[in-house]
């Protein structure tokens, strides 16, 4: 990578924007002006109009006022800001807005009041009118003084003293800071506002650095220097980015200078109490919203390389820019922050920005919320290096957006790749989305049909879409081979003797770090109606569909796209945390993690993915035969009550002996089995040798 | 200074089709000679054009530009030629003076030899009247001018042009050309492809005729129409390329005229 045409061509990109008014007027104009100008606009006009309303007098009709002449006194008493009218037609009155309100009162109303009978006045109003809710503050009022008159005049009879009527007081009291009260009322707004304005701050400038290059003919005269695709990426990139994350920050500045101007007038409102900004949850605000924006940044980026021209650029741009917006409903939804919600996209940076302007983030979820948003901005970066270094890309006739991608060739050289490594996290990106987003929806299903739903549509589908799409190799990608049946049994044993010693360690684990009872009832209490009632079907079923599931997915595509680029040792680590992070279980983590690691070996090992499925559908069955058969013994309610309130390290040594021959018992196996034997792994030539020794 | 041998390139559609753009292309050009690919729209020019300036990687075959292995060295490659497209492909916002130093910067050009250097090319290809007048402001002819100069100020050995003149008034092209002329005469080695057969009589030191990603065949006009047994470039090209089994009709209409820009 060489700077220094890194920096020529990200100079010249500056130069050309620096002449583009359109994008200096969105960068530069709409903060620096249109605030503060919406600001004065906005409050000259709203304060007049209250001052307005407040000091016009209501217009009210009073129906039959004669059986109520305490209160027509009173509301011709001057001060009160109502005039009685005399109209002809007061309800059509009240329709034209000749008057504001009508005030019904109905035959012998005080009369009967005053001996204590229940009664009703009406009031009638136009709420489509501003006027209506003047006229409606000002009758509460009044009517409230008059039945306090009541009342008193009830008590006088009965001889009792006023004094009863005294009410009991009580005061509330804040203690939220200034900064915290200004944060909650920010957290509705910045977030969307930093995410559109640089969103579209970075918008003309990508397109100009792109879809108008291409247009012009510049692109393809850029192309041909001796700089490298790679460079004109990283420079154009860096200026994309450049615009959008000086326009999302001018943008927060102005407006919270805006705010900040206004505070004296807000804070004249006691029911507010005071208010100020915080200059640090401003400035981890917008660090908080780095990486997203580059996410953006780079979206744009990709929208106007893949953009024929501007035109199509621009109708792209519509429905991506509405993405953005989501933040908005989140922020309203105000949702309580949960790791899911804290690796999903926008949603993420609008909760932490929350959590940062009420004072109440703390270093873990802010470090998760960063580093996911740094993970789908690494993805995006990929995608628009692929498209960049694509020898396409200044081909007019180019249609990568083209459904005609999505139509199935019947070439004979139909030539098929291998998923490579950002492929591999997009795919794991995308189950995990999809679960997130639709398990929850799924709640009231039976398990049987969750789990089938789940597993098929939302784990195995996505792996064996893209790889349909794109046209991957499907025997190295899914390492698609048969192993034999000495390596089928080795799947058995492992997956079978695995269960007690992960069983140990999950205890050894809740040593250290004690899961709530609440997690534990909640985990063990989905399993414990089904597997009263099936207790044979449920862990079958689970099993096999978690065995084939899973496994097309974590060692398919995802395992095999790693392995692409990294040494065999990582990918296995890696695999393992994908595979337990993507089950959302913070305290079962760890186990996941080696069981996902172990599964990843035996189809290195094996070079085939199927005793890996019969590994993980073998240990499910039997940890869900084991709890199934606990079910049975002790009952659903009794078990629940013993697994909430059990302490101490479960050493069975009977199950983790039999565990253990097992797992020699496969060691054997695979001992046995020269290496010479072993059908070529997905790792070809990477790996021509037992990774494992 | 350049040597194609039997080049392919070839596309594949959504579909998964194979389209063949280029088939087998050889033929060389040396120092100091205009050297011009003539063929009929989608015949391959662009695409052995763009082949060469390493923006597409070829498929089969080799080539080598100023002494670089078009797939071993393609950055060495791009140092040695200056490209002009078909397009004027010069920035609207920027002069021809930042033009030029953008492009000479981005060939490793430096401080006061970068400024020598585009101050001299502002100078042989007489843009110094409008050299800080932006890009945009300027005349088609004042923008190919500067297109051409962009494209020397690093002084590379080889020019690649793909068809300089397409859509210019005679009076331009009569610039462009002898402007070509004038490179060629400096000891450039000059790859210029064109659909207009006076242009390649006139301006050509040998001519290679290409038609359905084939170089049909090769040489001075005189050469071609004694190989065909003709009298006139013109014959001779149409002799090549039906002798080929091309209809014109059919090199208009094949698919590949309307996936490339040719």
């Amino acid at each position: 990578m060489r700077f220094r045409i890194v920096k020529t061509v990200f100079l010249k990109e500056c130069r050309e924007m620096l002449r583009d008014r359109r994008s200096l007027a969105i960068m530069f104009g709409i903060p620096l002006l249109l605030y503060p100008l919406m600001t004065v606009l906005v409050a000259s006009i709203g304060i007049a109009k209250t001052k307005q309303l407040a000091e016009r007098p209501v217009s009210v009709a009073v129906l039959n006022g004669i059986q109520a002449p305490k209160l027509l006194d009173m509301m011709h008493e001057p001060g009160n800001g109502i005039v009685v009218e005399n109209a002809k037609d007061p309800p059509a009155d009240l329709i034209t807005g000749k008057i504001d309100a009508v005030v019904d009162v109905p035959t012998n109303a005080e009369a009967d009041a005053l001996q204590g009978k229940e009664n009703a006045i009406a009031v009638r109003l136009d709420r489509s009118r501003t006027t209506s809710m003047a006229a409606e503050r000002k009758l509460d009022k009044l009517l409230g003084k008059y039945e306090k008159w009541i009342i008193e005049q009830r008590l006088a009879k009965r001889g009792v003293d006023r004094a009863v009527l005294a009410p009991i007081k009580h005061n509330t009291e804040d203690i939220a800071t200034g900064d915290q009260r200004l944060g909650k009322i920010l957290s509705f707004t910045l977030p969307v506002l930093l995410l559109v304005t640089g969103m579209l701050g970075a918008f003309f400038p990508a397109l100009n650095a792109t879809t108008t290059e291409r247009e012009l003919g510049t692109l393809e005269t850029l192309l041909v220097t001796p700089a490298g695709r790679m460079e004109l990426l990283l420079a154009k990139g860096s200026f994309v980015l450049l615009c959008g994350l000086t326009t999302a920050g001018l943008n927060m500045l102005s407006m919270a200078l805006v705010l900040w101007r206004s505070l004296s007038v807000i804070q004249a409102d006691k029911t507010i109490g005071s208010l100020s900004i915080s200059p640090m949850g401003l400035l981890l605000t917008y660090v908080a919203s780095v990486p997203t924006l580059i996410t953006f940044s780079i979206l744009v980026l990709i929208m106007g390389l893949l953009a024929r021209n501007f035109r199509e650029a621009n109708a792209i741009a519509t429905p991506i820019m509405l993405i953005p917006l989501a933040s908005m409903v989140v922020a309203i939804a105000e949702p309580v922050i949960t790791p899911g919600l804290l690796i999903t996209p926008v949603a993420n940076t609008t909760l932490i920005i929350r959590e940062v302007l009420t004072g109440r983030a703390t270093v873990g979820p802010f470090l998760l919320a960063f580093a996911s948003s740094c993970l789908y901005a690494g993805l995006l970066l990929s995608l628009a290096a692929r498209v960049f270094t694509s020898e396409q890309l200044v081909n007019p006739s180019w249609e990568p957006l083209s459904v005609s991608a999505f139509r199935r060739g019947k070439g004979k050289n139909l030539r098929r790749s291998m998923p490579s490594p950002d492929a591999a996290l997009a795919i794991f990106a995308l189950s995990l989305l999809l679960n997130f987003y639709i398990s929850p929806s799924l709640g009231s299903w039976n398990l049987i049909a969750l789990l089938t739903v789940i597993e098929l549509a939302m784990v195995a589908l996505p792996a064996l879409a893209m790889a349909w799409l794109a046209r991957y190799r499907w025997t190295e990608t899914f390492s698609w081979r048969w192993p034999g049946w000495g390596m089928l049994a080795v799947g058995l044993l492992v997956g079978i003797g695995m269960a007690p010693w992960a069983q140990l360690l999950f205890s050894l684990q809740t040593q250290i770090w004690p899961p709530s009872p609440d997690y534990l009832r909640v985990t063990t209490s989905i399993f414990i109606e089904p597997l009263t009632r099936h207790p044979i079907l449920v862990p079958i079923l689970a099993g096999v569909l978690a065995g084939v599931c899973e496994e097309l997915l974590y060692r398919g595509p995802i395992q095999a796209g790693l392995l692409k680029r990294m040494p065999v040792w990582i990918v296995l680590i890696l695999g393992g945390i994908l595979f337990a992070a993507a089950h959302l279980d913070v305290y079962g983590f760890a186990v996941r993690a080696i069981i996902g690691v172990a599964l990843g070996w035996l189809v290195i090992r094996t070079g085939s993915i199927f005793p890996a499925m019969i590994a993980h559908g073998a240990y499910d069955m039997v940890q869900l035969f084991m709890l199934a058969s606990e079910v049975k013994k002790q009952g659903g309610e009794k078990l629940l009550e013993m697994i909430t309130t059990q302490h101490g390290i479960e050493w069975d040594f009977k199950a983790l002996g039999i565990g253990t021959l097992l797992l020699i018992g496969s060691g054997v196996i695979l001992h046995g089995r020269r290496e010479k034997e072993l059908p070529p792994t997905s790792l070809g030539a990477i790996l021509p040798i037992d990774p494992m020794g | 200074m350049i040597r194609v041998d039997h080049l392919s390139k070839v596309f594949e559609d959504p579909s998964g089709e194979q389209i063949v753009a280029v088939a087998d292309a050889s033929f060389s050009c040396s120092a100091g000679k205009i050297y011009g690919l003539l063929g009929p729209n989608g015949a391959g020019k662009t695409t052995t054009l763009r082949c060469l300036a390493t923006v597409l990687t070829p498929t089969g075959g080799s080539a080598e530009v100023a002494g670089h292995d078009l797939i071993k060295d393609p950055e060495g490659v791009r140092r040695s030629i200056g490209f002009v497209s078909a397009s004027t492909g010069i920035y609207q916002r920027l002069t021809p003076r930042e033009t030029l130093k953008l492009f000479a910067a981005l060939h490793g050009l430096e401080g006061d030899e970068l400024d020598a250097r585009v101050e001299g090319t502002l100078k042989l290809f007489d843009v110094v009247s409008y050299a800080d007048r932006p890009n945009d402001r300027l005349s088609t002819g004042m923008k190919q001018r500067v297109s051409l100069a962009r494209a020397v100020v690093h002084d590379p050995p080889v020019i690649i042009m793909d068809e300089p003149t397409s859509g210019l008034d005679p009076i331009v092209t009569a610039t462009v050309e002898e402007a070509v002329k004038s490179l060629a005469a400096a000891g450039k080695c000059v790859l210029l492809s064109t659909h207009m057969l006076s242009q390649a009589e006139e301006i050509c030191d040998s001519i290679g005729i290409i038609g359905a990603g084939r170089v049909l065949g090769e040489g001075t006009k005189e050469q071609l129409c004694e190989r065909t047994g003709t009298t006139t470039l013109r014959q001779a090209f149409f002799a090549l390329v039906r002798g080929a089994g091309i209809e014109t009709s059919q090199a208009l209409t094949s698919p590949l005229s309307q996936r490339e820009t040719d």
